[in-house]
């Protein structure tokens, strides 16, 4: 008859429930890893879906920019067009004549040995229409006069007659009352077409 | 005994026991295994079996391919001014299958487009029943129409991504050519058709570099229709072209051109602006003309750039090739004496005349009456082959090359083909095809000490990050001496000092130029006709040292003086007035008056009579009767048209003599008056 030995078996069955513990616990723990990999996979899946519409979108906003640059563009252009100027100029009271030979030399005044023909495109083109002024038989020059006379000072009486369209306003635009040469900025409009458009 | 059997049904019990729970145990675990290879088979069936149209269905949910066109190149001026650009615009377009009430969305849709619901219903019924997904509405809106159509169709319930938030509806890109100038150089810009192609101008002969091209994008979109993936086919933008047009001279050019046209009551008028010393056109202008962004208003009128594409007798403005030729060759020089007789010379069986007598003049006076004698006399003097060589050497005959589409080479015979009297008639102008921008070029010439430049239209074709990738790069050759170029310059300002060409003086400047009457080439009557002119004045400024060359040419004026002295040269001076400040041109020192005493100098038009009778008179077709009656009265014999067969056979030395009119001082009179 064999002979039980207790104490052999409550080891055997002391290490058989550690071990199964141990296993456990490893499962566990790959199992945590496993769904921390699992979790981490799809932050990371919907941080790129959500950082994809973020660029989609940001790019479609660079081409509406883009576009609207082109827009403005063709708004300043339109504006600044010389039949444009020339209407704008008619409809502020500017008459279109002939320059007589006197006048010559204050157009060309900034007369340069190159002239605009052969000039370096990337020098800034100054664009000059020549205008004279004042309309004396309009009535906007009638009432111009009127309300002149009403605040009558020496000084704003008019003065030129030459007047220039220009590229670069400057800092100190003569106001048109005063019958001075009027100048035009040419800069982007701050608007956009519709201000372009109500210019128009 | 009782403890054994006890333990053995104990024994028993538990192993009936285990084989229950194993029978079980196996029981779920078959049912698990069919399960799961159910399954399993399910998803090798949908996985291998269907892979290919379920990959196909999953990515047409998710996946949206777009195809769209990058922005057509932009045309610039030579001072940076855009003349052509493309602007995005959006198409609206219904998916007709996803709208469930069409009568309402009908309503909808047309109160905020402003248009007639009837209409639009029937369209969306129409694609509802044939299941179309993109139905255009309305197209080419801008960002302020757009966001106005948003705001009116915004409906609160509708979960989409996109605008505008009403169900069924949805935005495209496309784009627009626009044209910010208008009409202004349109035959030198042309215009392009609603697919981006060229069909004119500079949008046709550079579309390679313009053309914008398509790419494709693959979208990846998520439920509510965000995009989050993004595939896009690369393609590299289009370039810009920079012109050497310079849109303020351009504007000059077109006004006084149009202004002139209108007051003459001309068929068409052309000009021609040149930078000397680069050979760059800062001008081509046509008139009538079209507005490039209207493309219903071009027609078979105004579409030819006539003055690259037509070709015409120049007239008297050719005698710059004549005494340029002769005095090359050392046979005059300007202030040397030519006898012009009683202005008149015959060769072969052809009468030529001269508006009056001068009798012994200066070469420079000869020039400046435009003297049909003297141009002749000095023709033959040079010979037909030098000639015909100075001819070809001054670029005629052959398309200058500029880059514009269907330039004209112009028509100049061989020798051999000449006729006895061909030498005479070329020397004034006629029995020759030019195009108003050759004839401008060999000015410019002249202009340029001799040095002839290529015309060119074209500056540099920039890429798309503004880096320059081709610049012009003319071909230069002399073709006549620096000294030969002075002299005739100082002939053609005495032309403009004293001759026929008065009325181009600028204020301000001097100017050197030659004016030109001839008559024009009728299709009809297969010859010329005396009733139909084209008039022209070409010119440079400053006469001492010339920048610009401008060329006016106006084709069949009908009212007032029809001459080139009349008509283009006034408008020579209008344009010069403008653009010498413009360009920054310096005053001439000692302002050049012409001469306000004395009558115009008038122009003898006309290539000479025919004495044999064989030329017929050409119908008048463009006045009345009595009209044409009262000029055939006015200048007696003056035209029998372009001589229809040779009066002297090729080769044969023509007979040359001169012969004092009846009544010269009579001719004078009624010449001057007629012109």
């Amino acid at each position: 008859m064999t002979k039980r030995n207790p104490t052999i078996k409550r080891k055997a069955k002391k290490s058989g429930r550690g071990g199964s513990f141990k296993y456990l616990l490893i499962t566990v723990l790959c199992a945590v890893l496993v769904m921390a990999g699992f979790f981490l996979v799809a932050v990371q899946h919907f941080a790129t879906v959500e950082l994809g519409i973020k660029n989609s979108e940001l790019r479609s906003k660079v081409e509406e920019l883009e576009a609207e640059k082109r827009r403005l563009l063709l708004a300043r252009e339109t504006a600044l067009s010389p039949a444009e100027l020339a209407r704008t100029a008619k409809r502020l009271g500017f008459v279109e004549r002939e320059v007589t030979t006197d006048e010559v030399p204050m157009l060309a005044v900034a007369a340069k040995p190159e002239t605009g023909a052969t000039r370096n495109s990337a020098e800034p083109a100054v664009e000059r229409i020549v205008y004279s002024k004042p309309v004396v038989d309009t009535a906007r020059a009638a009432e111009r006069d009127r309300k002149a006379a009403d605040t009558a000072k020496p000084e704003q009486k008019p003065k030129a007659t030459i007047a220039t369209i220009e590229k670069k306003l400057p800092a100190a635009e003569p106001s048109r009352s005063e019958g001075r040469p009027r100048r035009v900025a040419e800069s982007a409009p701050k608007t956009t077409l519709t201000a372009a458009a109500r210019l128009k | 005994m009782a403890k054994k059997n006890l333990n053995a049904k104990k024994k028993k019990t538990a192993a009936e026991l285990r084989q229950t729970a194993f029978i079980r145990f196996m029981i779920v675990i078959a049912v698990f295994v069919v399960w799961f290879g159910g399954v399993g088979a399910r998803l090798v069936y949908l996985q291998i079996t269907q892979h290919e149209p379920l990959k196909e269905k999953a990515a047409s949910q998710r996946r949206d391919v777009r195809k769209s066109r990058l922005p057509r190149g932009t045309i610039y001026d030579r001072n940076g001014r855009a003349l052509a650009i493309s602007v995005s615009v959006k198409t609206l377009y219904a998916d007709a299958t996803a709208i469930d009430d069409i009568a309402k969305a009908s309503e909808d849709i047309a109160k905020a487009l402003k248009t007639k619901p009837a209409e639009l219903r029937k369209v969306l019924e129409e694609a509802k029943e044939l299941g179309r997904k993109a139905v255009p509405i309305a197209k080419g809106l801008d960002a302020t129409e757009v966001e106005a159509i948003d705001r009116a169709l915004d409906t609160p319930n509708v979960r989409k991504a996109g605008t505008p938030k009403y169900e069924g509806l949805f935005w495209r890109d496309s784009q627009k050519r626009s044209y910010p100038h208008g009409p202004l150089a349109a035959h030198v810009i042309g215009f392009s058709d609603a697919e981006g192609v060229g069909q004119a101008g500079i949008e046709q002969s550079q579309n390679d570099v313009l053309y914008g091209a398509v790419i494709r994008r693959e979208q990846e979109r998520d439920r509510l229709g965000r995009v989050y993936d993004e595939v896009v086919t690369e393609k590299a933008p289009p370039g810009d072209v920079v012109l050497t047009i310079d849109n303020s001279a351009q504007y000059f050019a077109e006004t006084a051109l149009a202004a002139a046209v209108k007051n003459a009551n001309a068929k068409a008028g052309m000009a021609v602006i040149i930078a000397n010393k680069t050979g760059e056109v800062l001008a081509l202008a046509n008139y009538p003309t079209f507005d490039p962004s209207k493309l219903e208003s071009i027609d078979d009128n105004n579409l030819r750039n006539a003055a690259i594409q037509n070709m015409y007798s120049p007239g008297s403005v050719f005698k710059l090739i004549t005494y340029s030729a002769a005095r090359e060759r050392d046979l005059i020089r300007p202030q040397n004496h030519i006898d012009l007789g009683a202005g008149t010379i015959e060769i072969g069986s052809r009468r030529f005349r001269d508006s009056g007598r001068y009798g012994s003049v200066s070469y420079s006076k000869a020039m400046a009456v435009s003297s049909n004698v003297g141009a002749i006399r000095t023709a033959m003097r040079v010979g037909k082959k030098d000639f015909h060589q100075s001819i070809l050497d001054f670029g005629f005959g052959t398309a200058t090359g500029i880059e514009l589409p269907a330039e004209t080479a112009g028509v100049v015979r061989s020798p051999e083909r000449w006729y006895g009297d061909s030498l005479a008639s070329m020397a004034i102008g006629y029995e020759i095809g030019v195009s108003a921008l050759q004839m401008a070029t060999a000015f410019a010439t002249i202009s340029n000490d001799g040095v002839r430049i290529q015309p060119h239209i074209i500056k540099e074709i920039r890429d798309h990050e503004e880096t320059i990738v081709s610049a012009a790069n003319p071909a230069k050759n002399r073709v006549v001496s620096a000294e030969t170029a002075r002299d005739v310059r100082e002939m053609l300002r005495e032309v403009v000092v004293s001759g026929t060409g008065k009325r181009a003086a600028p204020s301000g400047y001097s100017a050197a130029g030659k004016t030109g009457t001839a008559w024009k080439f009728d299709e009809k009557l297969k010859r010329v006709n005396s009733a139909k002119y084209v008039s022209s004045f070409i010119g440079m400024a400053p006469a001492e040292n010339p920048e610009v060359t401008i060329a006016v040419v106006i084709d069949e004026p009908r009212n007032g003086g029809r001459d080139g002295g009349s008509v283009a040269a006034p408008v020579f001076k209008e344009i010069a007035d403008k653009l010498l400040p413009t360009l920054k041109i310096s005053p001439s020192d000692v302002p050049q008056i012409a001469e306000e005493d004395g009558e115009l100098l008038a122009e003898t038009v006309g290539n000479g009579e025919s004495l044999t009778g064989e030329d017929a008179e050409p119908a008048e077709t463009d006045r009345s009767e009595q009209e044409a009656a009262e000029e055939r009265k006015l200048r007696p014999g003056r035209n029998r048209g372009e001589r229809i067969a040779a009066a002297v056979p090729s080769g044969k030395k023509p007979d040359v003599k001169q012969k004092q009119p009846a009544s010269s001082a009579k001719s004078k009179n009624e010449a001057s008056r007629s012109n």
